[in-house]
């Protein structure tokens, strides 16, 4: 038999039964006024406003109303606050400060708090001084501590810590008051591992952000979009990653999706996408990047599992080896509007069975098509199969402009709760917006955001089309502030774009903004200097508004020669 | 958050420099300013912003400028900048004619010298 229980046994015995809730001293019959007492004293500690107080105000906050429920003079919380489980640390208290201040600890079996912790069960004692247990804290004796009553506080089977009640006078503990500060414990301990997640996820969530690419690299011919979006849910913050890597002539798109939550797959991801960029660079082929990414998987944990995706991309010629380890299949939507879902030959998630092989599939992305990437937090929901979710996600996809930042946006808003995703997505948009010197076309939401992208494909546009560094430079902040006007126009409900077009031809760059707002005056410098800037580096500089909106042409005239 | 630029902030001789890495556009440049402005201590004399990394700016960006200089100007503080000579930038705020209200240099020494030699004549004459 276990010391607690023995002290228990000892402390309780000659009892009978032990009454409920509402049963009174010796067993008697609570009246309904006593009893209605006690159930309006629990609900004090499990009042919903407490849950919006931080974690040491609400531990406080509990022990001040424990302590009054129960008529106590002391009541403290020790947590388990190291690795392995060994000691308890004070974390807060009333009639027992100094514990917390001192940064009072025990081991775990010892003295009072210990033994609790060490059996799990109640412990009751009546008058400190004449039981079996040797205190460890000094406390109590300064103090004058004599009736004593402790709990455990256990979350799904794991004890976390121990919550324990005073009094200055030798006190026969009630077997329904063990019940009631049982029940506060388990409130509390709620309470604690709830905050625990919160900020272990709150950590997850930032490294996340950290870990993955934020600026894309300009890749001529392809216009590309990413999102990211963590879980609106605490528990579920992922390792979904995504990366563009350009070597070479072509890029690598990698998207995966480690198993597991929390700090632990976010660092994991960092780590294979790290590695998926060195197989890249090496010019190693997709299922190569997927063998040895296995096996560095296997290496770094040998327990973990990842879906990985990734697809070379050459976009001189459209041609994409995709190789698939457990992944959904990417959703390509070919110049007539036309989609599919590309299947291909399916491999298993990394780290299911080694040594893995991956077969390669190939398919073309032809100017004008759109290749969407994307993780299963995007597709998957209870109760409905992936096939319908499928075809809800090639839907939203197909109709409505393809760029891929309107793209993006769009699935978003159609596939997921306004709330946020119940998993982690992420989402990888690359169109192929061809290399040939073509006109440009952007059409992009009238929000700032946008401005950054903006630049990187009209300054990749005029590189392809020979113009030297200056111009890029003068003709972007032209154009720039041109798209900067029309998202400050940009007003009413509804999500507002606007439209970039380029064209070069008889040594002449032509730029045309066109939003469909309206122009105020030029108010104060800002304005007035974004105007004589265009103004500078620009040839012709036409505002032309009409009941549609407003555009704003722009050309310059290059120098003869040319420099690339 | 897809941040388009960074802003170091580094004590050189006990003067704030503000490093301003990347491309301040509108969506970024009330941002930026509020790094900027954080920077400056309160009894300091001034603040050096180098612009040597950073790749564009538009008009909302030379309004922080601009408009950081002066509210440092009120408090009898100085804004000097650090701009690569010959750049498409030093063009551009040449353009709007920066030069006119805050001194600019091409060097980061030269633009702190400047802040301490500010300091000393701003100094009381107490001996």
């Amino acid at each position: 038999m276990r010391a607690s229980e023995i002290e228990r046994g000892a402390l309780t015995e000659g009892r009978t039964e032990p009454p409920g809730l509402l049963a009174g001293a010796g067993g008697r019959e609570l009246t309904s006024e006593e009893a209605l007492q006690r159930i309006q004293s629990l609900q004090r500690v499990t009042e919903a406003a407490l849950a919006y107080l931080d974690l040491e105000d609400l531990l406080r906050e509990l022990l001040e109303r424990t302590s009054d429920i129960l008529s106590t003079d002391t009541a403290a919380i020790l947590l388990v606050e190291d690795e392995g489980g060994i000691h308890l640390e004070a974390r807060a208290a009333k009639g027992l400060e100094e514990e917390v201040e001192r940064g009072f600890r025990l081991p775990i079996g010892a003295g009072f708090a210990g033994r609790v912790a060490a059996s799990r069960e109640p412990v009751v004692i009546e008058d400190l001084p004449v039981s079996r247990v040797e205190p460890i804290n000094p406390l109590f004796q300064e103090k004058g501590v004599r009736g004593l009553l402790g709990v455990p506080l256990i979350v799904e089977s794991e004890l976390i810590g121990v919550l324990h009640v005073g009094t200055l006078a030798p006190r026969a503990w009630d077997p329904s008051e063990v019940e009631l500060l049982q029940l506060v414990a388990d409130r509390i301990a709620l309470a604690i591992e709830r905050d625990r997640l919160f900020e272990r996820n709150k950590v997850a969530a930032i490294f996340q952000r950290s870990v993955l690419p934020t600026v894309l690299p300009e890749v001529p011919g392809l216009d590309m979009a990413t999102r990211y979006l963590p879980a609106a849910t605490e528990a579920a913050i992922g390792g979904d990653w995504y990366d563009v890597v350009p070597y070479g002539s072509g890029v690598g798109l990698a998207i995966g999706d480690v198993v597991g939550h929390g700090v632990d797959a976010v660092a994991l991801m960092g780590r294979l996408r790290t590695a998926t960029r060195a197989f890249t660079i090496e010019s190693a082929s997709p299922a190569e990047i997927a063998v040895r990414l296995a096996r560095f998987l296997h290496f770094e944990d040998p327990s973990s599992m990842a879906t990985f995706l990734y697809c070379r991309l050459d976009p001189e010629r459209g041609e994409v080896t995709m190789v698939n380890a457990g992944h959904p299949p990417p959703l390509l939507i070919h110049p007539d509007g036309t989609h599919e879902f590309i299947e291909g030959d399916h491999g298993p998630p990394l780290g299911v069975g080694l040594p893995p092989v991956y077969a390669q599939t190939e398919f073309t992305l032809e100017i004008g098509a759109l290749l969407l990437l994307y993780t299963d937090g995007l597709i998957e929901r209870r109760r409905e199969s992936l096939r319908a979710r499928q075809a809800e996600l090639a839907i939203a996809a197909v109709n409505g402009p393809r760029e891929p930042e309107i793209v993006c946006s769009r699935v978003i808003d159609r596939l997921l709760p306004a709330a946020g995703p119940a998993d982690d997505v992420a989402l990888l948009a690359v169109h192929n917006s061809g290399l040939a010197s073509g006109p440009l076309d952007i059409i992009v939401p009238a929000r700032p955001h946008v401005l950054g992208s903006v630049r990187r494909r009209l300054r990749g546009w005029l590189r392809q089309n020979g113009v030297g560094d200056r111009d890029i430079a003068a003709i972007t902040l032209a154009a720039s502030e041109a798209c900067a006007n029309a998202i400050e126009h940009a007003y009413g409900p509804d999500e507002a774009t606007f439209e970039l077009r380029a064209h070069y031809g008889d040594g002449v760059i032509e730029v045309r903004v066109a939003d469909a707002g309206h122009w105020r005056d030029p108010r104060g410098h800002d304005r007035g200097r974004g105007l004589e800037l265009m103004r500078t580096y620009m040839d012709v500089v036409d505002v032309r508004p009409s009941d549609t909106g407003t555009t704003v042409f722009m050309s310059k005239r290059l120098p003869e020669t040319r420099v690339s | 958050m897809n941040e388009l630029a960074t802003v170091e902030i580094e004590d050189v001789r006990g003067v704030p420099v503000a490093h301003i890495a990347g491309e301040v556009d509108a969506s970024n440049a009330a941002n930026v300013q509020r790094q900027m402005i954080a920077a400056v201590a309160n009894a300091g004399a001034g603040l050096v912003v180098d612009l040597t990394r950073t790749g564009y700016v538009d008009s909302a960006g030379i309004r922080i400028l601009f408009d950081t200089g002066e509210r440092m100007q009120i408090r009898g503080m100085q804004m000097r900048l650090v701009i690569t000579g010959g750049s498409f930038l030093a063009d551009v705020l040449e353009t709007v004619r920066i030069k006119e209200r805050f001194p600019v240099h091409e060097e980061l020494g030269p633009a702190v010298a400047g802040i301490i030699d500010a300091q000393l004549h701003s100094a009381p004459a107490s001996e």
